[in-house]
């Protein structure tokens, strides 16, 4: 738009404040994270580090347990998406491509689940899961992430395979292929941005989950990062407050790097998910 | 071909993981969180049929679920504020900036991919008092100590510190959306206008704005939504206190069922929580579209 000089210069200004108030204080995070224990004393919270000291990171990861949350987190979001990706991709080939009678009443099926608050299956999930055993297992968070990750997924894929024209399907179908070598030859290797955008959009959500973790596992040996991150706030955040920034800067890492390299699809993920909401 | 397309145990193939799934962990609980509002139980003991009375105990003589509920409004409003309100600002700025808008862009967005558990935590710290967080000491610097206080434990200002938060992290992903409509309006629109003789402002508020209601309408039914089931940063930050000042619905349900172990009661608080989100939902898409004529 053409605004005068004048009101430019106050755009800039405010969408500059506004930036800093959104990055600042991530960035502050990871600073004060090499701060070392006398700098927490001085009254200024901004100030940098005295010294920059990785004593912090030492100190998280003797006491913290993160390894083993760590790779929590990382089976949950490997088996959790790859069991996304498989169910929405098939689901999504049937309601968009195949003759079936009931296609948009499975589809609708599937996206009244966007707007279903986590709440309201809280606690008939953990009275289920209590019941058949499962409770306590890296199993009873896998469940349901798959669950409620599916609608935007096969959202996504539906709205992806809608591109793909039923003349090269015929062409494939022509060459001797049956349904099954249609679907995995063809339609899902096509999909590969689509499987891109469903990946680190659900590896960010999964990777946080915060809810079903802290009601469903109660033994350390299943805990995931966050609630391991609760804890540890819990129980040494009052004391060390470097080794907190430090255990922050750690869970957060991964889905930061994650975000820059593909910030587009991470982008482009989230905000179809949600306007379909 | 059209045999082919038609294969019905491909279908069921295709379709029945991803269907079994979906019933049992997110449609199938609905169901049974409506049966368990009307029984009394604990988990352990013989569930006892009680009809209504988790209903008429919740509308009727909790005051806790009152303060809850009225704690949700304002924390609701507080959050569509921020989302909403500030998302479309920025995106007009954004619309405006030739350079770096990538990179503005990318950078906005980024604490919506931080877990709420380090947002709950960072935001304890910029509100500490003793040692003197973020906050108080910006406050100090520009003379304004008089205004530093232990933000959390205030009564009077905990709500807004622990709404505060859940709009920050998010104004990112409203801006994009936003700024998205903005620019998919064409361009000669805008020209015929301005030959017309319009203002930037009267291009905006006339043109610009009617043009992406319907975006508009969607981010702020999303807004309300997600602040209507906002749980992780309230129950991090404060878990409801100081007193019940903080306490919202799904943190209220939350406790009463995982804390007290009073299963029917808390079934029937997430069953008002659905219910209110379809109220919501209802009331902004008759508002929005009523404003038309």
């Amino acid at each position: 738009m053409n605004y005068s000089r004048y009101s430019k210069a106050i755009l800039a200004i405010i969408s500059f404040a506004l930036l800093i108030i959104q990055v600042y204080p991530l960035v502050w995070v990871f600073i004060s994270s090499f701060k070392a224990p006398t700098d927490f004393s001085s009254s200024n919270p901004l100030s940098l580090p005295s010294k920059f000291t990785f004593e912090n990171y030492l100190s998280v990861w003797r006491k913290g347990n993160l390894g083993t949350y760590f790779s929590n987190s990382l089976i949950v979001a490997v088996t959790t998406i790859a069991l996304v990706i498989l169910f929405s991709a098939m689901a999504a080939f049937v309601i968009e491509k195949m003759r079936f009678k009931w296609t948009q009443s499975v589809l609708f099926l599937f996206l009244c689940g966007i707007m279903i608050p986590i709440q309201v299956v809280l606690i008939p999930l953990f009275i289920l899961y209590n019941k058949t055993g499962i409770i306590n297992t890296l199993t009873s968070l896998i469940l349901p992430q798959v669950g409620f990750a599916l609608p935007i997924s096969i959202y996504l894929f539906v709205s992806f395979y809608k591109y793909i024209s039923n003349e090269i399907m015929e062409a494939a179908v022509m060459d001797g292929c049956g349904i099954y070598q249609v679907f995995w030859r063809m339609i899902f290797p096509l999909s590969r941005n689509t499987i891109v955008t469903v990946v680190v959009m659900n590896l960010i959500f999964i990777w946080n989950e915060f809810i079903f973790a802290n009601t469903f596992i109660h033994d350390l040996s299943s805990r995931t990062l966050p609630v391991g991150l609760m804890d540890y706030i819990g129980q040494y955040g009052l004391t060390d407050w470097g080794a907190t920034y430090a255990a922050i800067s750690i869970t957060t890492i991964p889905t930061m790097l994650v975000y820059f390299i593909f910030n587009k699809s991470v982008i482009s993920g989230m905000t179809a998910g949600a306007t379909k909401g | 071909m059209d045999k082919i397309l038609r294969n019905r145990k491909a279908v069921l193939v295709f379709l029945l993981p991803a269907l079994l799934v979906y019933v049992f962990t997110v449609l199938a609980p609905i169901l049974w969180s409506m049966y368990f509002s009307f029984f009394s139980w604990d988990g352990v003991s013989d569930m006892v049929y009680i009809g209504l009375d988790n209903y008429t105990k919740m509308f009727g003589g909790d005051k806790t679920f009152w303060k809850a509920f009225g704690n949700n409004l304002i924390y609701v409003f507080i959050i569509v504020a921020m989302q909403v309100f500030l998302g479309l600002v920025v995106a007009i700025l954004l619309t405006s900036i030739t350079k770096g808008r990538e990179l503005f862009k990318t950078l906005y967005f980024a604490p919506a991919i931080i877990t709420s558990v380090a947002i709950a935590q960072l935001f304890t710290s910029v509100y500490s008092f003793e040692p003197v967080g973020m906050l108080n000491f910006i406050l100090q610097q520009l003379g304004l100590g008089a205004w530093s206080k232990p933000w959390l434990s205030d009564l009077k200002w905990a709500l807004g510190a622990v709404s505060v938060p859940e709009g920050w992290r998010y104004i990112g992903l409203y801006m994009i959306i936003l700024y998205t409509a903005l620019l998919s309006i064409p361009s000669d629109i805008e020209e015929a206008a301005r030959i017309d003789g319009a203002s930037s402002w009267d291009l905006f508020w006339s043109i610009k704005m009617p043009l992406i209601k319907p975006v508009l309408t969607v981010s702020i039914i999303m807004a309300t939504t997600g602040a209507l089931k906002g749980f992780d940063i309230p129950y991090l930050m404060t878990n409801g206190g100081p007193g019940r000042v903080t306490e919202l619905l799904p943190t209220y349900m939350y406790k009463t069922a995982f804390s007290s172990l009073d299963f029917g009661y808390g079934s029937a608080m997430a069953v008002f929580i659905v219910i209110e989100s379809l109220i919501a939902v209802a009331f902004i898409r008759r508002m929005m579209e009523s404003k038309e004529t």
